[in-house]
């Protein structure tokens, strides 16, 4: 198992915990509680869900920014936690007794462990939380807190915030303690250069150290760590009109990059037309399947050779990262071949059983049709003349399928995963004779690149899909219209779109003005107002007859969100590696309403 | 039953109405429906689907698992104390199946009523269980049942009239595995409840019925971790698979016998799911409500 296959479900569990303890679901907690192994601290995350629970949110948030802000963050965390752990345990205990013995386990642990190199290495670095901590587990055990400093002594029993107070209560006697011990002042704002640089250093320091509370925003796992990025987008600067030159740059720089395009100039300008309107005014599709011509020299549309010496070396980068991409998911696949190769039995079968199990030829008594010499008494003695039998068969389902992979650069760290995976749902629907069509999607410099790797009726070129790389951003919804114009080519009535997605839409080009619908400056792609442009487009598609779903994986967006945008056809996978899996049930579900 | 209708608070009127059917169609000798083995809770529906009933209509209680459709369609039958047959619904359902079909007795050549048939004639309740798991074409036998003709015609035998106090009461979870659209045709015979998912409160009243010896503290525990469950379930980070009322009684009774509550626990809902990380989110749950040091003797008293 890789790290990030550890680190993700760790904090989506640790995550799971605080929200069942709050009994509330899809807030980022300020922070989160993790064992000295990496696993969730089921005590402390639910304390952490149980403060969100009890205590007004505003004035808890106000608390933590407050203490955030300050060069001592690290200590006033530390201490601040230590007595709201005291109060929302008095707290929840009323209702949830088994919370005492949870809140002993936790403190024979932090003894058991304190020998351990990395509880050492916390305790170096901050020796008063470490000693008010142990006191406080102390007191727990029913030992006396081992305080001798009677600064810490007094400082130990402010601590002990009280369960009846209310959040006010809370934060003005925090403030009091924090002002009366360390002469920290809420009101005066530490945006020093000094405090940027120590919460920089101090974001790398906790991740490394477990077993305690931190912030959330320090646990940003590395999208890129395996230093697999390719692209590295930023949010472009530039929102302003872009000149001919510029824009014929870009086309040359996606033409090189991702390949020649599906249609020739007049076809391409007349879809971009069709399909780049209303929110997408002003960006690009572009349709590829990624052939290059031999020499990469002349382009296509113009017939003249692409002159761009400033983006040459970044053409070359990409193209070679590219490449290097497609080898290491190739090896991916062959180093798996077995568990891929039993994948696609498994998806392959479970597609087939669908297909056998539902439609069953029904046989209903008639008037014609063969005859049934069991009953030809009744036509005698009650002159039923219903003594054929008629067979009906039920209908094959006719229906294709659209996997349409996002691969913008928040894929980076699983490409070569979801390069198999996909592979392996085409290889499996190409098994049962079922027209699929597989295409990844991303937005860079205006151009959303709508790479299709293999056709309906291209059942032998699916291991092109290997050629899966992310980079760049996602503009959901246009890359939804654009899907919606490549499945007109479904030779089948019925047509799916199974999209992989983290439902946050997000494109450095923004939506332009829109006087008429109250929108009278550009907004970001991005948020709500992206949020709500995917919908729509998916509620387009709904209604011209394509079925829509989609897999959300891992932690990625929000559920909220992936409801909003899809309804009810959506699930979550937890690791990439079920993309697969999902796919199968959403497909047997399908199946089956299809009859 | 009429008498936890009124702790239950329902509408006095109902109740009766419910007396008023029981005097004017008294259960047939020997064919009293059993008492029911659980009682649903939820006042709203219990006087939705009494009042549909006492005017004549089918009812369809559409619902997802752990909602209580069939408890309520039991209890239903057993409140207007009429018999109650039980028809489930497959794939290969047919019209013979639920109507009937011809047998030999005697020498002869008869008809063998099916349940609908018995039903319609001794004026019982006649569950429709899992009605969209059959197709649709097979179910068209069941129109002039339903609606206001109320016969069955069966092919060379006289028309069946179906008798004033019958009823027919179907089920049906949208979504499930096999099941299917249901056509408007037969919607438009039933009224319609959409049932609610069982509250905190209810279950809490449920268990203290179903569990007399259970201490007060535990019903709450076990209580709020079906609800902890449900709002899981909700916000997508759990499939529904765990999300099993039944599993939860089951492990409780288990416990019960002797069984560490964690193991129970864990047959009843955690391994109903085969996903390692969903019966780590179900256990994290089970372990912030039930200490492993519980047994049966500080369960129950």
């Amino acid at each position: 198992m890789s790290s990030t296959d550890y680190g993700v479900p760790a904090r989506r569990r640790a995550l799971n915990i605080i929200w069942t303890a709050a009994g509330e679901y899809g807030f980022e907690p300020a922070f989160m509680a993790f064992t000295q192994n990496g696993q969730p601290d089921l005590y402390m995350d639910s304390i952490i869900g149980y403060v969100r629970k009890w205590y007004d949110r505003e004035t808890m948030q106000e608390l933590f920014d407050t203490t955030g802000s300050s060069l001592m963050r690290e200590t006033f965390d530390g201490i601040l936690w230590i007595g709201l752990e005291n109060c929302a345990f008095e707290r929840e205990v009323r209702e949830r007794p088994v919370l005492s013995e949870l809140r002993h386990a936790c403190a024979e642990i932090f003894f058991e462990q304190q020998f351990t190199k990395s509880r050492q290495q916390w305790m170096a670095q901050n020796s008063l939380v470490y000693a008010l901590q142990s006191a406080r587990w102390n007191t727990v055990l029913g030992k006396e807190p081992g305080l001798v400093n009677p600064w810490e002594k007094n400082l130990f029993q402010e601590l002990a915030f009280s369960g009846d107070w209310d959040a006010r209560q809370i934060a003005d006697h925090a403030y009091s303690v924090l002002h009366r011990y360390f002469r920290f002042s809420p009101g005066r704002a530490e945006h020093s250069l000094l405090l940027l640089l120590k919460n920089r250093l101090f974001s790398f320091s906790t991740r490394i150290l477990p077993s305690r509370m931190m912030r959330t925003e320090d646990l940003t796992f590395s999208r890129d760590s395996s230093g697999n990025g390719i692209i590295t987008a930023r949010k472009s600067r530039n929102a302003g009109l872009l000149t001919a030159a510029e824009e014929e740059n870009n086309r040359i720089y996606i033409q090189n990059c991702f390949g020649l395009p599906l249609y020739n100039t007049e076809e391409s300008s007349r879809i971009e037309q069709l399909l780049c309107s209303g929110r997408h005014q002003g960006c690009h599709i572009y349709f590829t399947d990624g052939r290059r011509q031999a020499e990469e020299s002349i382009d296509v549309q113009t017939g003249k050779e692409p002159k761009n010496p400033a983006s040459d070396g970044q053409i070359r980068e990409t193209i070679r990262g590219a490449q290097a991409q497609a080898d290491r998911n190739r090896t991916h696949y062959k180093e798996r071949l077995h568990f891929y190769e039993n994948c696609i039995a498994r998806l392959s079968q479970q597609i087939r059983n669908a297909l056998l199990v539902y439609p069953q030829p029904s046989r209903v008594a008639g008037r014609n049709g063969r005859i049934a010499s069991e009953k030809i008494w009744r036509a005698v003695y009650l002159n039923d003349e219903r003594i054929f039998t008629e067979k009906f068969e039920e209908e094959q389902p006719d229906f294709s399928v659209d996997l349409m992979l996002d691969a913008s650069a928040s894929r980076l760290q699983s490409q070569e995963t979801i390069a198999a995976q996909a592979y392996v749902i085409a290889r499996s629907l190409h098994l049962c004779r079922i027209p699929v069509q597989v295409t990844s999607f991303l937005s860079l410099r205006g151009y959303t690149v709508i790479r299709r790797f293999c056709g309906y009726d291209e059942m032998d070129k699916d291991g092109r899909i290997f050629d899966y790389f992310a980079a760049g951003w996602n503009r959901d919804g246009l890359a939804l219209r654009g899907a919606g114009h490549l499945m007109q080519d479904s030779p089948a009535k019925n047509k799916l779109l199974i999209i992989l997605t983290d439902a946050s839409p997000n494109d450095d080009r923004k939506i332009p003005s829109d006087r008429a619908g109250g929108h009278p400056l550009s907004r970001d792609y991005s948020g709500e107002a992206g949020i709500r442009d995917t919908s729509s487009e998916v509620r387009a598609l709904k209604k011209s007859g394509v079925q829509v779903m989609a897999v959300l994986n891992g932690e990625d967006g929000s559920s909220e969100a992936a409801r909003r945008i899809y309804g009810d056809d959506f699930v979550r996978i937890e690791n990439i590696r079920r993309l697969s899996d999902a796919v199968g049930t959403f497909l047997q579900k399908k199946i089956e309403r299809f009859f | 039953m009429l008498d936890f209708l009124r702790e239950e608070h329902v509408d006095e009127h109902i109740i009766k109405g419910i007396e008023d059917f029981r005097r004017e169609h008294p259960s047939p000798e020997g064919a009293l429906s059993v008492r029911p083995r659980y009682v649903y809770y939820g006042k709203e529906v219990w006087e939705q689907a009494a009042e549909a009933l006492l005017c004549g209509e089918n009812l369809l209680l559409a619902g997802s698992k752990a909602t209580g459709k069939n408890v309520l369609a039991e209890n239903l039958a057993a409140l207007f104390g009429r018999p109650s047959y039980n028809v489930s619904f497959h794939i290969n359902m047919d019209a013979s199946y639920m109507i009937g079909t011809d047998t030999f007795r005697d020498g002869q050549v008869v008809f063998r009523p099916g349940p609908i048939c018995q039903c319609a004639v001794q004026g019982g309740f006649c569950i429709l269980d899992e009605i969209n798991m059959a197709r649709n074409e097979a179910l068209a036998v069941l129109h002039s049942v339903l609606d206001f003709r109320r016969v069955i015609n069966v092919p060379g035998y006289d028309t069946i009239r179906v008798h004033d106090a019958a009823r027919f009461i179907a089920t049906m979870n949208y979504g499930y595995a096999g099941t299917r659209e249901l056509n408007e045709a037969l919607a438009s015979r039933f009224m319609v409840i959409h049932m609610p998912e069982i509250t905190q409160e209810n279950l809490e009243k449920l268990l203290r019925r179903e569990f007399p010896d259970m201490n007060r503290q535990f019903t709450g525990q076990f209580s709020g971790l079906f609800a902890d469950i449900d709002r899981k379930c909700r916000n997508g980070e759990l499939t529904p698979k765990v999300l099993d009322l039944r599993g939860l009684l089951d492990a409780i009774r288990l416990i019960r016998a002797g069984l560490p509550p964690r193991s129970a626990l864990d047959m009843g809902i955690t391994n109903k799911t085969f996903d390692d990380y969903e019966q780590s989110l179900v256990r994290d749950i089970i372990s912030s409500r039930i200490s492993p040091k519980a047994d049966r003797n500080t369960i129950f008293h």
